[in-house]
């Protein structure tokens, strides 16, 4: 199933693709699409995750419910706690770009005022927020912690809908001092929300959030575990697609159950006996990859080349607490590795590269991402020193325009030529 | 010797503590070693690369530690840099970030988180350095600094009423003196600076001391008052940028530049808790980009630029800040609606650009 072929068909005519892209029959259309090719999926998980983005997606454009944007970061369980709508600009960003409109999009971003320097999944969503093209918020929730980008758009948006933008403040430094400071914005944010989406805030619906969000992260972290057979049991590429659950979905029922599913299909697999395939180069991919063409992804796979894991799908928080929901919470932001020293990245990349026995590493270094990009030096260094090659490659997720994709792919040739010799190296 | 960058970074503490601190604002002297492009990639903030360069190349100054606020990821990944930089040399080089919160959170709640964060960077001192914190020697530190600020901010009010006659690069020269020097010296040389200022403008001008002087001449200028007013707000920018502007005819009477008026900000009022004390007062500033206040700083910004009775605004954004890159776009919108038009312009922390920048300037100020 085609997915992106079945949406560009109903796009035929280019300049409505804002129209279409925003209203909900379009969801349903593409939907039902979805049913009918069900079986053509190689991972229900993917079936189902994509039923499930597309249904919210599509209740978000009805303007029934609430919707409240959610930036990448943020703990989404709050507003799924309150029972609204979170919508992922971000992943919308994805999406748009993936139909073949990030182009426009980032266009309209650019008129805007946004500067070409800054993120392409930011360019791209001020853009069709601009036209008009993307749902129309109740609030607005950033966090400031890992993007520096995301709280600023959000509270251009902010203005530009008239809507209320919460902050949450994250400070850099984990501890006592600072899960006390985090809890105690999200309970009085909790409170606002509610009020400014006219809902009661229900403690029992927020800890049935939490235990949602507790399941995901079991499934997830029985999935990984199973990642570590070799050969995958699963394409990176393929688990790439769940971060639609990690930035909209966690404390929804629905990724606890599509995450369960995909923990069981692994399983399945793995007990059925039907998978292998060659596997030259197992890599460890950090940050995300470009998405606006295949072109990347399928050079790797067909050189031999499997992401084995993603730094993206790693679980690195502590099972939450139900009963103390704000302080989990805050305890969960506060231990993203990649908002600490580098060091701290160092140190968990280099455990997942041995967990998953990879060849090697790529750091997709996108172009406006100030957070991955920035240590980006250090980190090659300090893994390569390790023992583990090491490729920066410089690219961007959205925009295409500029990007000389050769340049990409003699960069990963090369580097998959490293790794041979290395091979060869261990044979003799 | 400690370098720090932010303004958000409150000297007073250093001072407490018997510390020689300097302000970093990578000074391209030609001399460094390029640490940046060891540390850091080509798509990040200029002047953090500049920073590193300053601070770790074989030039002034030799630092023994570096503060940074956590008020950005430049800053933070500066942080890693200047660490894995100073460990090279061999000898244990300090590094602290600064949590710095947002204010537009809770206020009460974000002035006490940052007075911890304070709090713990006096305690990381303490025990780096030896030294020990004293509340006396406090009040005393806090006192050279107010002055200090509010000499500074005498000489922006001297300005904005005759910018014809000051060289806004000058003035960003004293700002940086002060950034660098130690306070209870510099404030005689600053006082001397006014005071010359202000008896030119009685008719009876005299300064003393050399520092004072070179100063006072890097801050006059004989331009004419029909050149329009303008305000200059974003990121730090060449000075060369400012001399350009003056030399076209412009008049630049105010700025909120951190390299500038934003350092010449905080009011610090004593209270029992010195961290405290710092906090609210360096959070209570007008608030920078970074801090996410929105239309608060906007209106704030037209009311300075009314009150310097400025016709136009150069938006400096440095490449890759996102604070200011993001604030751009609705900073626009919202001075066309007030009716005072902007002019963008972009570097890279380096006086290349200037010509091209020559022919936009030129056309702006004649459109005022
Ligand atoms: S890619 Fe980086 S800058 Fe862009 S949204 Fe994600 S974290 Fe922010
Ligand atoms: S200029 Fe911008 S990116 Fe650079 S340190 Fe300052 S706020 Fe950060």
């Amino acid at each position: 199933m085609d997915l992106n072929r079945t949406i560009q068909n109903l796009l035929k005519d280019r300049d409505r693709w804002g129209k279409v892209l925003s209203s909900p029959l379009s969801y349903r259309i593409v939907e039902g699409a979805l049913v009918l090719a069900r079986k053509s999926f190689p991972w229900q998980a993917i079936y189902q995750m994509s039923r499930f983005a597309l249904n919210q997606t599509g209740r978000a454009y009805t303007g029934k419910v609430p919707v409240v944007w959610s930036s990448a970061f943020f703990p989404v369980e709050i507003a799924w706690g309150l029972q609204l709508c979170p919508f992922s600009p971000e992943v919308a960003a994805g999406f748009i770009t993936g139909m073949g409109f990030g182009a426009e999009a980032l266009s309209m971003g650019e008129e805007a005022g946004y500067s070409r320097d800054l993120c392409s999944f930011h360019r791209c969503i001020a853009g069709a927020a601009r036209a008009g093209h993307l749902p129309r918020p109740a609030a607005l929730l950033a966090s400031t912690h890992l993007c520096d980008g995301a709280p600023l758009l959000f509270q251009n948006m902010a203005e530009l809908y008239g809507a209320p933008c919460f902050i949450l403040d994250v400070p850099y430094t984990a501890g006592r001092d600072a899960e006390a400071y985090v809890a105690e914005q999200l309970e009085r944010l909790w409170q606002d929300l509610a009020e400014a989406t006219g809902r009661r805030p229900d403690r029992a619906s927020l800890e049935e959030a939490l235990r949602h969000s507790n399941e995901f992260r079991e499934n997830m972290l029985r999935a990984n575990e199973l990642r570590c057979r070799v050969p995958s049991p699963i394409s990176g590429n393929d688990m790439l697609a769940f971060i639609y659950l990690f930035f909209a979905g966690q404390g929804s029922r629905e990724a606890a159950e599509i995450s369960a599913c995909l923990a069981e299909e692994i399983e399945e697999k793995i007990a059925g006996g039907r998978w292998g395939g060659t596997e030259k180069y197992r890599l460890l991919w950090l940050h995300l990859k470009p998405y606006y063409s295949n072109e990347v992804m399928s050079f790797i796979e067909q050189a031999g080349g499997v992401l084995a894991y993603e730094e993206f799908n790693h679980i690195y928080w502590p099972p939450l607490d139900p009963g103390e929901p704000f302080l989990s919470l805050a305890r969960k932001v506060l231990a993203h590795f990649d908002y600490k020293p580098v060091e701290e990245r160092i140190r968990v990349i280099r455990e997942l590269a041995e967990k998953y026995r990879v060849d090697g590493i790529v750091h997709f270094s996108h172009h406006g991402c100030r957070q991955s990009t920035g240590g980006s030096l250090i980190l090659k260094e300090a893994l390569q020193e390790a023992g583990w090659p090491v490729l920066l490659l410089d690219g961007d997720c959205l925009d295409g325009r500029n990007e000389a994709a050769g340049g990409m792919l003699t960069r990963l040739q090369a580097f998959f030529e490293i790794l041979e010799e290395r091979k060869e190296g261990c044979l003799i | 010797m400690l370098g720090w960058v932010c303004t958000y970074t409150p000297e007073e503490i250093f001072a407490t503590l018997g510390l020689e601190s300097y302000r970093l604002y990578g000074d391209d002297r030609g001399e460094y070693a390029k640490a940046d492009l060891e540390y850091l990639p080509v798509n990040f903030c200029p002047l953090g690369r500049a920073c590193l360069n300053e601070g770790m190349g074989k030039g002034n100054p030799s630092l023994t530690g570096i503060v940074l606020a956590a008020s950005c990821h430049a800053l933070v990944h500066l942080a890693g840099a200047f660490k894995y930089a100073g460990e090279r040399r061999g000898k244990e080089f300090f590094v602290h970030l600064l949590d710095l919160p947002r204010t537009s959170g809770d206020g009460d709640a974000a002035v006490r988180a940052f007075a911890s964060s304070l709090r713990s960077l006096a305690g990381r001192l303490s025990s780096f350095y030896g030294v020990a914190w004293n509340d006396g020697a406090f009040y005393g530190a806090l006192q050279a600094h107010q002055s200090v600020r509010r000499l500074l901010r005498e000489l922006y009010r001297l300005r904005m009423g005759q910018p014809e006659n000051f060289r806004a690069a000058g003035l960003l020269e004293v700002v940086r003196a002060a950034g660098r020097a130690k306070k209870d010296e510099f404030l005689p040389v600053l006082d001397g600076i006014v005071k010359a200022l202000k008896g030119d403008v009685n008719g009876e001008s005299r300064v003393d001391g050399s520092p004072a002087a070179a100063l006072l001449a890097g801050l006059r200028r004989g331009g004419s008052p029909q050149g329009p007013r303008l305000l200059v707000v974003g990121s730090p920018l060449p000075f060369a940028y400012l001399d350009l502007i003056e030399e076209l005819g412009g008049n630049i009477a105010g700025d909120d530049l951190c390299q500038g008026y934003r350092y010449c900000l905080p009011e610090v009022e004593e209270g029992p808790d010195p961290f405290l004390s710092l906090a609210r007062g360096y959070l209570g500033r007008v608030p920078c980009p970074r801090m996410l206040a929105g239309k608060e700083r906007f209106s704030y910004l037209l009311s300075l630029a009314r009150k310097a009775g400025a016709r136009g605004v150069i938006y400096h954004a440095l490449k890759f800040c996102d604070a200011s890159l993001y604030e751009y776009p609705l900073f626009r919108e919202y001075f066309a609606e007030a009716g005072i038009p902007v002019l963008y312009l972009e570097t890279e922390y380096r006086d290349a650009g200037l010509e091209q920048a020559r022919t936009r300037i030129q056309a702006y100020l004649e459109l005022l």
